[in-house]
């Protein structure tokens, strides 16, 4: 009996698992279709629809070890948004990435990017607030 | 009588303000001391001259006039400078004007930048810009469905696909 019930335990938890890969797969899958529609908009200049195409992207579960690739897609699109002189919607579409990722480094590494992009844009007060903002959440990140 | 005292008074004893005593002391000396006699002479004829001049006839409106100007500009003296002024003496002048100092330079020294996170900003400016996202080069024979873009697409994963078939048995 004992032996039937921890065979049970350990069929659930691999289910578990086995969901929870599949659930990541699918969220990836929807994140990667997703981002080419975006990059498509941009390309498109239809700037007014990007914002909510891209929160399509940032509004999906990544487990914690995978939120690098909410960063990555960040730099990527806001980098993008200021190759079309979109100043001010990269640094929306920053805030959108901010919102969606949770560890420190991850914060630190976007503030960091908002500052490139004011600094790209000349605003070099700016810039520094965002980079200080940045090095303060590298100092508390665990 | 000494001539620096008989000069001293002879004003006084023109306009009549001294004692007879004292009077009659400067009248003797200047009568028998050439030199104090010459001023007194001097000091008549200056007095003379003065009586010859005509007095200038005022009008009794302008005192009044004067008056009230005068009045109407002394609310002004007693304005928010003049409280200022009653409420701190001179003395916390520099006082205030010190502190004022110490908080604009305190200000301005806080809103300066840490040089050092300038610096780490300066130098990850530097990488950033040598880490720019690489744009891949589109193809101008990619076809209409082809979802090629110029930018990498971070969620593909490039994990090759297994070309054998793992369950053929060798």
């Amino acid at each position: 009996m004992p032996h039937l019930f921890a065979l049970l335990i350990l069929s659930l938890s691999l289910q578990a698992n086995l969901v929870d890969s599949q659930g990541w797969e699918r969220s990836r899958s929807v994140a990667e279709s997703q981002h080419e529609i975006v990059m498509l908009l941009i390309r498109g200049k239809a700037f007014d629809k990007v914002l909510r195409a891209s929160q399509e992207i940032f509004s999906l579960r990544f487990p914690y070890n995978q939120e690098h690739l909410f960063v990555t897609e960040g730099q990527i699109l806001s980098g993008a948004l200021y190759d079309h002189q979109q100043y001010e919607l990269a640094q929306a579409l920053l805030d959108q990435a901010l919102r969606a990722v949770n560890s420190n480094n991850s914060k630190a590494l976007l503030y960091k990017e908002k500052a490139y992009l004011c600094k790209q844009e000349g605003k070099t007060d700016e810039a520094m607030e965002f980079f200080e903002k940045a090095v303060e959440l590298e100092k508390s990140a665990p | 009588m000494e001539c620096l005292t008989c000069t001293e008074s002879l004003t006084a004893f023109m306009d009549g303000e001294l004692s007879p005593d004292q009077a009659k002391k400067v009248e003797s000396h200047f009568t028998q001391c050439t030199p104090c006699h010459d001023d007194y002479r001097s000091l008549l004829h200056t007095y003379q001259l003065v009586e010859q001049v005509d007095l200038l006839e005022l009008n009794p409106d302008l005192w009044t006039r004067i008056h009230s100007e005068i009045t109407d500009l002394s609310p002004s003296e007693s304005t928010w400078l003049a409280s200022l002024r009653s409420l701190f003496g001179i003395r916390w002048v520099p006082i205030a004007a010190g502190t004022l100092g110490v908080v604009f330079l305190s200000l301005f020294f806080v809103n300066q930048p840490n040089p050092e996170v300038q610096q780490a900003f300066l130098e990850y400016v530097r990488e950033r810009e040598q880490l720019a996202v690489p744009q891949v080069p589109v193809s101008q024979n990619a076809s209409s469905l082809e979802l090629s873009t110029a930018y990498p697409n971070p969620f593909i994963v490039h994990n090759p696909r297994p070309q054998e078939n793992p369950f053929k048995l060798e």
